[in-house]
C-alpha cells in the first residue's frame, strides 16, 4: 500500500474525539469519509495535513514515516480546508504566486490543474469579490502547487452550485486519474458515489461502509 | 523576496493600514507647522506703566525678537495685561515701571533700595514661570551691571575724576565677550541643535506609530489566522513569524526614516538606519510575543491602548519619564531612543533582540504541543 | 366595531408589539454588554493606571515647590577653586532657584551613568583652570551633557538656563574689565584695583543672589481658570474616555448585517437598533468609569494628591466628579459607536478608535496644555468633542454654570447618534 494510516488517536481535555483511525490505499484511489457534525472529521485530516499532532499513531508513505521526517507534509499531503485560506486584499493571481513560480502557473494555467479548475475566468478578480465557488477552485488549486500525491478535502463543494461542483469533481477525476489519493470529508451523498471506497466515522474510529443509494440507512448508520 | 512583496501589497490594500501610513507625514507636517507659527510653551504678556519709557519699550522688544520657548505678547495697558492673565490667556504679565532707568540706578546705589523695577503677574506659581523670571533677570542684567559698574566706578573708584557716559561705555563694552558659556551636547559629543519644543517629542511619537504598526500586524495576523488563511504557512517557525510582521513595520520604518529626514532631527544616514534595523527588529519581536499571549483579536484590541499609554508614560516621549526599569526595559521605543546619543543602547537593543527571539521560541514549543507546522 | 376602531385598535396592537420588541431588543443588548463587563473594566483599570502614570509625570515636572520634581544636574570637574566652590554652594543652598534645580557634585562616570538612567537632565564638566580663565576674559566653555534629548521641559530648561548664565556671567566681565580698564587708564595702581575686582564681584554675587528683589510677584488666584493640576486631571480623564472607546470593538463592529436585516424585517428599523444599541453601551462606559471612580475614591487617602479646586480629595470629591461628567460621558460613547459603525472589521475598529483619541486628546490639550499651541491649532482643539469635553471637565470643578459646555456637548451627542443612524440605514438597505 502507498498509504498507510495505523491506530491515530486524540484528545481534547480529556475528551477522546479520535481513538483508533487505520486505514490504508493505494494510488489513485478516492476515501470518502462521512459523519455526523462534530465527530472528529476535519481533527483526522488536520492531523494528517500536519496541522494538528496526534496523541499517538503513525503516517506512512511509501515506507516514510510522514510524522517524523522533516518537511514531508508538504511534499506529500496538500490539503483544502473548509475555509477559504485566501489574503483576501489580493487577486487570485497574486494568491497563486505564493505558492508557484511565474514558469509554472503560466504553465498550469495554460494546460494544466488551474486551466481544468477554470481559474483563468477570474485570473486577476480580488479575492474579496469572488464568489465560494470561485474562492473555493482558487483554494484547490493553491493547494495543489506542490503536486503532492495525497489530497485532503474537507467538504469541497459544500454550498456550490452544480455547475461549480461538476467543475472540481472534472478535476479531481483527473487527479485521481494520474496517481493521486484523494480523502474527502463530506455531508454530500452524491459525491460518495466518487469515491472508491468510503468510511463512517463513528465513537472516534473508521467502519467501512457500503453504500447503495439508500441514504436513510446511511442516516441509521450514523 | 516574493513573498515579502506580495505580502506587503496585500496590506499596502488595507485602508486602516494605509491610514496609519499616512499620518506619519500628515504628522510631520502638522510638527512643522506648527513650529513656524508664534506660539510657547508659556505667554507672557509684556506691558510698561510708562509708554514712552525707553529702556523698557527696549527690553520689551528685545523680549519679543528673542528665540525661545516664551511667546512675548503686548498689552497696551497695565489693566489689559492683568486682565489677560485674569482670564487665562496669558499665564503672567510683566509690567515694567516707570522710569525704569532711574529705578535701576536707584536700586544699585549705595544702600540698595531693593525696591522692585517689574512686576510680575501670575495666577498661580509653578516651575514653568520660576523659569521664565530667570528670563526676565536675563534680559534686565545688562542694565544692572552696567548700573553697579557705573555706580562703584564713579563713587568708589574714580570719584574725583569727571567722567563722560561715553567714557564709561566705551570701557565698558571694551571686553565685550560674544561665545557662549555653556556648550550643550549630547552623551556621543554632537551638539544639542536648536529644536522647537513641538518637535522635541516628534522622534518619540513616531516610535509610538511604528510599534502601533507592530501591534496592528499582529492583530492582521491574529484575524487571518482565524479565518484559516496560514493553512498552508510555517506558523511555527519564529523567523516566519517576525516576518510576516516586518512586512507591515518595514514600510513604517521607511515612513519613519523618511519622516525624520525632513525634520530636524536627523543625526546621520547610517546611525539612522541601523536604529532602525534594530528597532523593527525589537518591535517585531515585541508584538509577536504580545500576539502569542493574549491570542485573540478581541484581547490584543483591548490591550493596544493599555500598552502604547505605558509606552507614552514610561518612555521618554513627553517626559523624562519615572524611574522604572523594570517596565522600561521591556518596551523597544525605550532603546530606540535613548540610543539615538547614547550608544551603550545599541548593545541593549541586540540583548532584547536575541532574548526575545528565545522567548518566543519557547512560546512556540509550549504551543507545539498540540500544534504542528507543515513546514 | 367600525373601521376606524379597528384600525385604532390594530395600531396600538402594533405599537405595544413594537414596543416589547424593542424592549426585547434593548434587554439584549443589555445583557450581551454585562457579560463582557467584568473584562472591560479590568481594561478600564488597566487604562487608569497607564493614564495616571502619564499624568503622574507630566505634573511632577510642572508643579512647584516641594512636590515638584527639580532639575537635577551634575557638576564634575575640579571645583577646588574658591570662587566656583563659593558659586556653588550659593546655588544650592541660598539661591531661589533651589527650588526648580539641583546640584550634585560626582565624577564623570558616575554622571554619566546616572544621565544615562534619566536620574540627571543634564551635568556639567568644568574644565580645569576654568575661572582663570573666566578671569582673564578667555571664557572657556564648560559642556552641559544632557540626555537623550527626547523628551520633557529638562532640554529646554536648560538651554534656556544656559543662556542666561551665560549672559550673567559674560555681562559681570564686562562690568569688571571695564572697571579695571578704566583704572589703569587713570592710574590706579594694581593692587587697588584688584581689590576693586574683589568687591565689585562681590556685588554682583550679591545682586545675583538677591535677584528675585527686581520683581514684586501678584498671585491673583484662580478664580476664573483652572489650576494646572485641575487642568491635567479634566485632560487625562477625557483622554482615557476617548481610548475607552476600543473596548466597544468587540460587541459593535460588525461585518454581518444579516442580524440587522432581520431585526428591520421585523419591525426594528435602524434608529431603534441604534438607540438600544447605544443605551447599552452607555450602560457599561458609565458603569465602568463609576467603577474606576469609586476605587479611586477609596484609595484617595493615600494617593499624593493635591489639586486646588477641590479643598479635599476623598471618595465623594471624585465619585460626584464622575458623575457630574455623564453628560460627556453620553457624548463620547455616542462618538465610539459612530466609529464602530464606520468599519467592519475589529482591527480597523481598534485602530480607528486609537487614533481618534490622540489625535483629539492631542489637539485639545490633553497631553501637551492648549496654550502651547498657535492660536489656530487652539480654535480647532475647542470646537473638537474632545475639547468640548474638556471645558465641561473644567467647569464641572471649578463648580461653575455647566449650561455653556453643555448645549455643544448635546448638539454632538445628537449629531454621533444622528450619523450612526444614517450609516446604519444605509447598509441596511443596501
Amino acid at each position: 500500500m502507498d498509504l498507510e494510516v495505523s491506530h491515530i488517536k486524540k484528545s481534547f481535555k480529556s475528551k477522546l474525539v479520535l481513538q483508533d483511525i487505520t486505514f490504508s490505499a493505494r494510488k489513485g484511489t478516492c476515501i470518502g469519509i462521512l459523519g455526523g457534525n462534530g465527530c472528529g472529521k476535519t481533527t483526522l485530516l488536520s492531523i494528517l495535513a500536519g496541522i494538528l499532532k496526534g496523541d499517538g499513531g503513525s503516517f506512512f508513505w511509501q515506507g516514510k514515516n510522514v510524522f517524523e521526517e522533516k518537511g514531508m507534509f508538504s511534499q506529500v499531503v496538500g490539503y483544502v480546508p473548509q475555509g477559504t485560506p485566501l489574503f483576501e486584499e489580493l487577486t487570485a493571481k497574486d494568491n497563486l504566486l505564493l505558492w508557484y513560480n511565474r514558469k509554472a502557473l503560466r504553465e498550469e494555467l495554460d494546460d494544466g490543474v488551474l486551466a481544468l479548475l477554470h481559474i483563468n475566468d477570474f485570473l486577476h478578480m480580488p479575492v474579496s469579490r469572488m464568489s465560494v465557488g470561485m474562492k473555493k477552485r482558487l483554494s484547490i488549486g493553491c493547494a495543489v502547487a506542490g503536486k503532492q500525491p495525497v489530497l485532503l478535502l474537507d467538504e469541497p463543494t459544500a454550498a456550490l452550485d452544480l455547475e461549480c461542483k461538476q467543475q472540481i469533481w472534472d478535476y479531481l477525476t483527473d487527479y485521481q486519474h494520474r496517481g493521486g489519493i484523494i480523502l474527502l470529508v463530506t455531508h454530500d451523498v452524491n459525491e460518495i458515489e466518487h469515491c472508491d471506497r468510503c468510511y463512517l466515522m463513528k465513537d472516534g474510529r473508521l467502519e467501512k461502509y457500503e453504500y447503495d443509494g439508500d441514504v436513510r440507512r446511511l442516516v441509521r448508520r450514523l | 523576496m516574493k513573498w515579502f512583496y506580495l505580502l506587503n501589497k496585500r496590506l499596502l490594500k488595507k485602508i486602516s493600514f494605509l491610514i496609519l501610513l499616512g499620518c506619519i507625514p500628515l504628522l510631520v507636517i502638522g510638527v512643522n507647522l506648527m513650529s513656524g507659527q508664534d506660539s510657547g510653551m508659556l505667554r507672557i504678556v509684556l506691558a510698561g506703566e510708562g509708554r514712552e519709557d525707553e529702556l523698557a519699550v527696549r527690553v520689551m522688544e528685545e523680549l519679543k525678537e528673542q528665540d525661545s520657548m516664551i511667546q512675548f505678547l503686548m498689552a497696551d495697558s497695565v489693566r489689559e495685561a492683568e486682565d489677560m492673565v485674569a482670564r487665562g490667556q496669558a499665564d503672567g504679565a510683566w509690567v515694567f515701571r516707570e522710569d525704569l532707568q532711574e529705578r535701576i540706578e536707584e536700586y544699585t546705589a549705595d544702600g540698595w533700595k531693593r525696591e522692585p523695577v517689574v512686576t510680575v503677574v501670575e495666577r498661580e506659581d509653578n516651575v514653568l514661570l520660576q523659569m521664565s523670571r530667570e528670563k526676565l533677570l536675563g534680559v534686565l542684567y545688562d542694565s544692572f551691571t552696567y548700573s553697579i559698574y557705573r555706580h562703584y566706578v564713579t563713587v568708589e573708584l574714580l570719584p574725583k575724576e569727571q567722567l563722560s557716559e561715553e567714557v564709561l561705555l566705551e570701557h565698558y563694552l571694551k571686553t565685550d565677550v560674544e561665545n557662549d558659556l555653556l556648550e550643550l551636547k549630547y552623551l556621543d559629543g554632537t551638539t544639542v541643535g536648536h529644536t522647537s519644543y513641538f518637535a522635541l517629542p516628534l522622534r518619540g511619537m513616531l516610535a509610538l506609530a511604528v510599534a502601533l504598526c507592530g501591534l496592528a500586524c499582529s492583530l492582521y495576523y491574529l484575524q487571518e489566522e482565524a479565518r484559516g488563511t496560514f493553512v498552508w504557512f510555517p506558523v511555527k517557525s519564529v523567523i516566519w513569524n517576525w516576518a510576516y510582521l516586518l512586512t507591515g513595520l518595514v514600510d513604517v520604518g521607511l515612513a519613519v526614516l523618511a519622516a525624520l529626514a525632513l525634520s530636524d532631527r536627523f543625526t546621520t544616514w547610517w546611525m539612522e538606519l541601523l536604529l532602525m534595523a534594530l528597532f523593527l527588529l525589537m518591535t517585531a519581536g515585541f508584538s509577536d510575543v504580545l500576539r502569542r499571549i493574549c491570542g485573540s483579536v478581541n484581547r490584543l484590541g483591548a490591550l493596544i491602548p493599555v500598552v502604547l499609554l505605558v509606552m507614552l508614560g514610561v518612555c521618554p516621549i513627553f517626559t523624562n519619564g519615572p524611574q522604572l526599569p523594570a517596565v522600561q526595559l521591556l518596551l523597544p521605543p525605550y532603546y530606540y531612543l535613548k540610543a539615538v546619543h547614547g550608544n551603550v543602547y545599541l548593545i541593549g537593543m541586540v540583548v532584547y533582540i536575541i532574548l526575545i527571539f528565545l522567548i518566543d521560541y519557547l512560546l512556540i514549543r509550549l504551543h507545539a504541543r498540540h500544534w504542528r507546522s507543515r513546514k | 366595531m367600525s373601521m376606524t376602531e379597528m384600525s385604532a385598535g390594530l395600531l396600538e396592537g402594533c405599537s405595544m408589539e413594537r414596543a416589547r420588541k424593542t424592549g426585547k431588543y434593548l434587554e439584549l443588548q443589555i445583557k450581551r454588554v454585562l457579560r463582557f463587563f467584568p473584562t472591560v473594566l479590568l481594561i478600564t483599570l488597566l487604562m487608569g493606571v497607564a493614564v495616571t502614570l502619564v499624568g503622574g509625570q507630566i505634573l511632577a515636572e510642572k508643579l512647584s515647590g516641594e512636590k515638584q520634581k527639580k532639575l537635577a544636574i551634575g557638576v564634575v570637574g575640579d571645583t577646588s577653586d574658591s570662587y566656583l566652590g563659593i558659586g556653588i554652594y550659593a546655588l544650592k543652598q541660598l539661591d531661589s532657584s533651589r527650588f526648580a534645580m539641583e546640584l550634585l557634585e560626582m565624577d564623570e562616570a558616575q554622571a554619566k551613568r546616572q544621565l544615562l538612567a534619566g536620574e540627571l537632565n543634564a551635568y556639567l564638566v568644568v574644565p580645569d583652570g576654568f575661572v582663570d580663565s573666566v578671569v582673564s576674559g578667555e571664557n572657556k566653555s564648560i559642556a552641559c551633557y544632557t540626555g537623550t534629548g527626547q523628551a520633557g521641559l529638562g532640554v529646554m530648561a536648560v538651554r534656556e538656563f544656559a543662556q542666561v548664565v551665560s549672559e550673567l556671567v559674560v555681562k559681570s566681565q564686562n562690568g569688571i574689565y571695564g572697571m579695571q580698564s578704566i583704572g589703569r587708564e587713570y592710574g590706579r595702581e594694581e593692587d587697588v584695583y584688584w581689590d576693586a575686582t574683589n568687591e565689585l564681584n562681590l556685588r554682583y554675587i550679591d545682586f545675583v543672589l538677591s535677584r528675585t528683589d527686581i520683581y514684586e510677584l501678584e498671585t491673583l488666584g484662580l478664580s476664573k481658570g483652572l489650576s494646572m493640576q485641575g487642568y491635567y486631571v479634566c485632560g487625562f480623564v477625557v483622554l482615557l474616555l476617548l481610548i475607552w472607546g476600543v473596548n466597544g470593538c468587540p460587541l459593535f463592529v460588525r461585518r454581518d448585517m444579516s442580524m440587522a436585516n432581520l431585526l428591520a424585517a421585523d419591525g426594528l428599523g435602524p434608529l431603534v437598533q441604534v438607540l438600544c444599541e447605544y443605551a447599552a453601551y452607555l450602560l457599561m462606559m458609565a458603569a465602568s468609569l463609576l467603577c474606576v471612580a469609586a476605587l479611586l475614591g477609596g484609595v484617595s487617602e493615600f494617593l499624593e494628591l493635591s489639586i486646588p479646586e477641590w479643598k479635599e480629595i476623598n471618595f465623594s470629591v471624585i465619585f460626584s466628579f464622575a458623575v457630574k461628567l455623564l453628560p460627556v460621558t453620553a457624548m463620547l460613547t455616542a462618538m465610539a459607536l459612530l466609529g464602530h459603525e464606520l468599519v467592519t472589521d475589529c482591527v480597523s475598529g481598534v485602530l480607528l478608535q486609537f487614533f481618534v483619541a490622540i489625535v483629539f486628546g492631542y489637539l485639545s490639550g490633553c497631553l501637551y496644555p492648549s496654550s502651547f499651541f498657535p492660536q489656530a491649532v487652539q480654535r480647532i482643539g475647542a470646537i473638537l468633542p474632545s475639547g468640548v469635553a474638556v471645558e465641561y471637565g473644567a467647569r464641572c470643578m471649578k463648580e461653575a454654570s455647566v449650561w455653556g459646555a453643555l448645549l455643544p456637548t448635546l448638539i454632538y451627542l445628537l449629531l454621533f447618534l444622528a450619523g450612526t443612524w444614517l450609516l446604519r440605514r444605509r447598509k441596511l438597505q443596501k
